[in-house]
C-alpha cells in the first residue's frame, strides 16, 4: 500500500520537498512507516527532530490524518492515505 | 439585567490591609469600554491611583488582581488572572499572570478585580466569597512552603469550588523576584509575592456562586462550538498537549534560540538529548490548568528516586528547565526538575533565580567574589549539586543568597568589578530562554516590553520571524513570516510594534495567550467578546484598545524615570556567539539595534529622540501624559 507523508509550514520548507510517497506491506502501522523514515529521511532530518535510535519523532511534530491525530506506534495505516507533518512552536 | 454590565461581574473590591477592611464599588462603564479589563483597566487604575517614585513595598503601593470579560471557564484560555503593580525587583510597571481557575472564580464572587492597599498589623489571608471579604489570621501559615499553605488553608474553608493565591517564604524574605503560587501555576516575574508579602498577605481565597451575565449566550454557544471543534485538530494546540512548552528543547536549541552559559552562547547541542531524557524518565501526564482547558500544556512530573528525588508535581516548563539547564550548563535533568519544583515551592521566579545562578556562576569564574562568603559551595558550570541548595539560599536570603536574591543587576552593583557585563536584563528584568539571535524581532521585543527583558509579555516575537507563526495578524498589517528572513534587522521594529499589540489582547481580555497561538487569533477574540458584552467590538478596535494600553503603561515607566536608554539590550546578547552552532555565523548578531529601536518608535508614533509618546499620538489615543 502506499502512503504519503506531507511536509507542513516549517518542515516543508527545511525538507524542501513537501511530499513523501511510502511504499508500505498491507497492514502496515506507525512503526513502520517510521523504520521507512529512517531508512530513507533520517540524514535530512534534524536531530532535534529524529531521534535515530528509537526511530520516532521527538519534540513538538504532530502527525495529523484527516481529523485524527496519529501518536501510537502501533496505529494501522491504511493505502492512500495521506499524512500531513507539522513541526510547531509550541512557544513559552 | 437592564442596567447590568454584561460580560462582568459588575464589581470589585478595594481591600484596606492597615485596616483590614474592604469595599465594593461598581465598575465604571467608560473604563471598561476604553481599557476592557485585565492589564488594561489595571494600567489605568495604577496610572491614576499610585503617585509616582512610590516605593513598591511601602503600605500605600497598589496591587491590582485583575480579570477580563473572557475570564470564564467556557471560553478558550479563559483561566486567566493578572497581577499588576508596580515591581518591586525593577521599578517599573508591572504586570504577572497564571493560568487558574482564580479569574473565573474570583468573577463568581462577585469581583472583576481586587485592589490591595495597606499592610496589616500581622500575617493574614483573605477569604472572599460572594461578595463579601473576611481577613483571617494566618500566623500558623508564615514560613511554610506553598504546598504546605493550600494544604492547611484548604482545611479551613468551605468544601466545593475555590481558588487560592499565596505567597512562599521567598516573599516572607523579601526577595524581590517572589511569585505568586496559584497551585503548581506561578504568576512569576517581577515580584507579585514581594509585594503581597511586604502587606503581610500570605493568601488569598476566593469562593463563589455567582454568575456572570452573558450578552448574548446563545451566539456565543455557537462561536464556541466552532472554535472548540478546530482546536481538537489544530497542529498547534496538539503539540502544547502532547509536549507541553518543554516540546521546543530540541528544537529551540537547534535553530539558536536557547541561551547557553549566560548567554556566551545560543545553543548548546543538547537540547535533544535531554528532551529525550526528561519524557522517559520524568513527564508522568499532560494536565490543564484551570477546569475547561482543552489545551492542556502542563507536564506531571516527578523524579522517582536518587538525590533530586521529587514528588509528583506540575511544572518543568520550558523557560524554568532552561534556566537551570542550558543557562548553568547542567545536563541533569532530574536536578533541574528539583530546583524549579523547589522554586515553586518557596515561591520564587525561576527564570529570574536560574539567571542569577549562572550570573554568579560567571562572577565566580571570573575570579570578581573574593569579598564574598560563598560558604565552600563549588560554583563550577555544570555542577548540579548547587542547584537546589542555590535556591534555598536565595528564598531565606542566607549567604551568597542573598546577593542574588535582588537579581543580577543590584548584585553587580554591588559586586562591581566589571561584573555589570555579566548581567543580562532589561530595565532590570533578567533575560528568559529565548535569544534574539535565533529571530531578531525577538531584539526589539525585549528591548521595548513595559516589565522588561520578557519573551512573553507581550510577545516573544521569535515566533514569527524564526519560527514562522503569525497568529492571524498578517490580515492587520504582519508580513508573511515565510518572506522574512529570521537574521534581516530592516522592518522588525515596525512588525514587533503590530505583534505586541495583537499579542497583549489575552492580557487585557483574560484569557490565556496559547489559544492565540492555536488559532483564536484577534477575529475571534473580538467575536466572542461583542457576544459575552453585548456591545460590537471590532478586531480593528481591540487592537487600538491594546495600542492604548501599552501607551499608558509607557508613560507609567517615563513617570518612573524610565527612558530610551533603558530599552537598550545588553551587549553579549548582540554579540555573535562565543561557541556553538552558530559561533561561524556572523549574520545571527544584532549590527544596529538602535537602528531597530528607531524603526519601531516611529511605527509606535513615539519622539525618536526620548522614546516617549507624541503628543500626537497620545491624542489619537485618548490618552494625557
Amino acid at each position: 500500500m502506499r502512503v504519503s507523508l506531507i511536509a507542513m509550514g516549517l518542515l516543508a520548507k527545511e525538507l524542501g520537498t513537501p511530499e513523501y510517497q511510502m511504499d508500505l506491506p498491507e497492514g502496515a502501522c506507525l512503526a513502520d512507516l517510521y523504520d521507512r523514515i529512517d531508512a530513507e529521511m533520517a540524514d535530512r532530518l534534524p536531530l532535534s527532530l529524529w531521534n535515530r535510535g528509537e526511530k520516532r519523532f521527538r519534540g513538538a511534530v504532530v502527525l495529523i490524518s484527516g481529523s485524527k491525530v496519529i501518536r501510537n506506534a502501533d496505529e494501522r495505516l491504511f493505502d492512500g492515505q495521506e499524512i500531513k507533518v507539522f513541526k510547531v512552536v509550541v512557544g513559552g | 439585567m437592564g442596567n447590568a454590565l454584561m460580560g462582568y461581574a459588575g464589581n470589585y473590591l478595594s481591600i484596606n490591609l492597615s485596616t483590614l477592611t474592604g469595599s465594593s464599588g461598581s465598575i465604571d462603564r467608560d473604563l471598561a469600554r476604553n481599557y476592557i479589563g485585565g492589564t488594561g483597566i489595571a494600567a489605568r487604575l495604577l496610572y491614576d491611583g499610585q503617585k509616582a517614585g512610590l516605593d513598591p513595598l511601602s503600605p500605600e503601593s497598589m496591587v491590582i488582581i485583575a480579570t477580563g470579560p473572557l475570564t470564564l471557564n467556557s471560553i478558550p484560555g479563559g483561566g486567566s488572572v493578572e497581577l499588576c503593580f508596580k515591581s518591586p525587583h525593577t521599578g517599573a510597571w508591572s504586570e504577572a499572570r497564571a493560568g487558574s481557575d482564580f479569574g473565573p472564580d474570583l468573577r463568581r464572587a462577585g469581583f472583576d478585580y481586587l485592589v490591595i492597599q495597606g499592610k496589616a498589623p500581622r500575617p493574614v489571608y483573605a477569604y472572599i466569597s460572594d461578595g463579601r471579604v473576611e481577613f483571617r489570621p494566618a500566623e500558623h501559615l508564615a514560613g511554610k512552603l506553598v504546598s504546605e499553605k493550600m494544604e492547611l488553608i484548604r482545611k479551613e474553608i468551605p468544601k466545593g469550588n475555590s481558588s487560592i493565591a499565596c505567597i512562599g517564604p521567598a516573599g516572607e524574605h523579601g526577595v524581590t523576584y517572589a511569585s505568586v503560587m496559584f497551585g503548581d501555576r506561578a504568576a512569576g516575574r517581577t515580584g507579585a509575592g514581594t509585594v503581597l508579602g511586604s502587606k503581610n498577605l500570605l493568601a488569598i481565597v476566593v469562593q463563589g456562586t455567582g454568575e456572570v451575565p452573558i450578552g448574548r449566550p446563545e451566539a456565543l454557544k455557537g462561536l464556541l462550538k466552532g472554535y472548540f471543534n478546530e482546536l481538537r485538530t489544530n497542529p498547534v494546540a496538539i503539540g502544547f498537549h502532547d509536549y507541553g512548552t518543554i516540546g521546543d528543547l530540541g528544537a529551540n536549541d537547534e535553530k539558536g534560540d536557547w541561551p547557553t552559559r549566560n548567554w556566551q552562547s545560543n545553543s548548546w547541542g543538547k537540547g535533544a538529548e535531554l528532551l529525550d531524557r526528561f519524557m522517559k524518565h520524568n513527564f508522568i501526564k499532560p494536565y490543564p490548568c484551570y477546569r475547561g482547558c482543552t489545551i492542556s500544556c502542563g507536564r506531571k512530573v516527578r523524579v522517582s528516586e536518587g538525590q533530586y528525588a521529587t514528588p509528583e508535581h506540575g511544572g518543568a516548563e520550558y523557560e524554568s528547565i532552561s534556566c537551570f539547564t542550558a543557562y548553568v550548563l547542567n545536563e541533569n535533568m532530574d536536578a533541574a526538575v528539583h530546583a524549579t519544583y523547589l522554586c515553586n515551592q518557596y515561591g520564587i521566579d525561576s527564570i529570574s533565580a536560574g539567571a542569577s545562578i549562572a550570573f554568579l556562576l560567571e562572577c565566580a569564574e571570573a575570579g570578581l567574589l573574593q569579598d564574598f562568603d560563598t560558604g565552600g559551595l563549588d560554583l563550577s558550570w555544570g555542577n548540579a549539586e548547587i542547584l537546589p541548595v542555590l535556591v534555598r539560599m536565595i528564598a531565606n536570603r542566607e549567604g551568597i543568597g542573598a546577593l542574588l536574591a535582588d537579581g543580577v543587576k543590584k548584585a553587580a552593583e554591588r559586586i562591581g568589578r566589571g561584573s555589570e557585563k555579566f548581567a543580562i536584563h532589561v530595565k532590570g528584568l533578567e533575560g528568559p530562554a529565548h535569544d534574539p539571535r535565533s529571530g531578531k524581532s525577538l531584539a526589539v521585543s525585549y528591548g521595548t516590553g513595559n516589565r522588561g527583558m520578557c519573551h512573553i509579555h507581550p510577545v516573544e516575537a521569535m515566533a514569527w520571524d524564526a519560527g514562522k507563526m503569525d497568529w492571524g495578524l498578517c490580515r492587520y498589517g504582519l508580513p508573511d513570516p515565510y518572506e522574512v528572513d529570521r537574521w534581516a534587522e530592516s522592518g522588525k521594529g515596525a512588525a514587533v510594534a503590530l505583534m505586541q499589540n495583537g499579542l497583549n489582547l489575552p492580557e487585557i481580555l483574560g484569557t490565556c495567550k496559547f489559544f492565540m497561538y492555536a488559532g483564536v487569533g484577534v477575529d475571534k477574540l473580538a467575536a466572542m467578546l461583542s457576544c459575552v458584552t453585548d456591545h460590537d467590538v471590532s478586531a480593528e478596535e481591540l487592537l487600538e484598545v491594546s495600542e492604548r494600553v501599552i501607551n499608558l503603561q509607557r508613560l507609567f515607566n517615563v513617570r518612573e524615570g524610565f527612558s530610551k536608554a533603558d530599552d537598550m539590550l545588553p551587549e553579549r546578547v548582540c554579540a555573535v556567539p562565543a561557541f556553538g552552532k552558530y559561533a561561524h555565523e556572523p549574520a545571527c548578531g544584532i549590527s544596529d539595534f538602535p537602528a531597530m529601536l528607531q524603526e519601531y518608535y516611529e511605527a509606535r508614533g513615539w519622539d525618536p529622540v526620548t522614546g516617549i509618546p507624541s503628543d500626537a499620538t497620545l491624542a489619537r489615543l485618548g490618552l494625557k501624559k
